[in-house]
């Protein structure tokens, strides 16, 4: 990581901007969602993340504490997942997300049940923290 | 295929592709997630650096489903990830829209640019 940052550093310009947005490995809520309201059907564990996130927060540090970049501003916000269907979801997870997040079968099964609520609108909602860094080339 | 009379006709092979098409597209929409229709992604990059008039290299494009939301923008614009299907779909998607992105497969570690090529960097869940 602190390679690819140091050749980020090669092809920006003076002063350019390097900039580092990703998701957080932070428990968010599954939520269903539908008009007028929503309720969540439990948490899901992004902990298989967590080193990952570790691992980034050292190499921008590295680079950071080495004067390589100035850090210019980090800022945080929600980034927003939906599917149409429990089983959709479930899928597009097993697809795209195998390994990289952990949901029980309770969080499914309560999940389905307030699906089956069918009320208008119904949706499934997840809500990722993702954080957005800037920095300044030194040099 | 198996017309079970045995005739094939255009309006038979037409509709026999639309029904595969169909069942493509209803799996895509049941399956897939609308990822941030809020742009609140693209929101914050913007109001974190101007990009008009730029020359912007976003590292770890995978298939293009951040940088589709600002090319049009920059000056130029170049995606990298190691994946080369990922970078297929960009291609498509980019060329649909009829933007000049260009994309190259390679690794962050190594970039095939001159020094001092670009005015911006964006490590795009790459990190």
């Amino acid at each position: 990581m602190v390679h690819a940052l140091k050749e980020a550093h090669r092809v920006l310009v003076p002063h350019g901007i390097m900039i580092d947005v990703r998701p957080l490995s932070t428990d968010c809520p599954l939520e269903v969602i539908f008009k007028g309201g929503s309720e969540s059907a439990g948490m899901i564990d992004m902990s298989p993340g967590v080193e990952f996130d570790r691992d980034a927060d050292r190499a921008i540090e590295a680079v950071v504490t080495e004067r390589t970049y100035n850090e210019i501003e980090v800022e945080y916000f929600d980034f927003t997942y939906y599917w149409k269907t429990v089983k959709g979801m479930q899928e597009d997870i097993e697809e795209h997300w195998k390994g990289e997040v952990i949901i029980t079968d309770e969080v499914w099964r309560r999940a389905r049940m307030l699906f089956k609520k069918r009320l208008p609108g119904t949706h499934i909602r997840v809500i990722i923290k993702m954080k957005l860094g800037k920095y300044l080339k030194n040099g | 295929m198996a017309f079970n009379d045995g005739i094939i006709t255009v309006e038979r092979l037409v509709n026999y592709w639309c029904g595969i098409y169909s069942q493509m597209t209803w799996r895509e929409e049941y399956m897939n997630a609308v990822r941030d229709p809020e742009a609140v992604e693209i929101s914050h990059l913007k109001s974190a650096c101007e990009l008009a008039g730029k020359d912007i290299l976003e590292i770890g494009c995978g298939d293009g489903k951040f940088i589709r939301q600002y090319q049009g923008i920059p000056k130029m614009l170049v995606g990298i990830d190691p994946e080369n299907t990922d970078l297929k779909t960009a291609r498509l998607n980019s060329a649909q829209s009829g933007h000049r992105t260009s994309f190259v497969q390679t690794i962050g570690e190594h970039l095939p640019f001159s020094s001092r090529s670009f005015d911006i960097a964006i490590f795009a869940s790459s990190l």
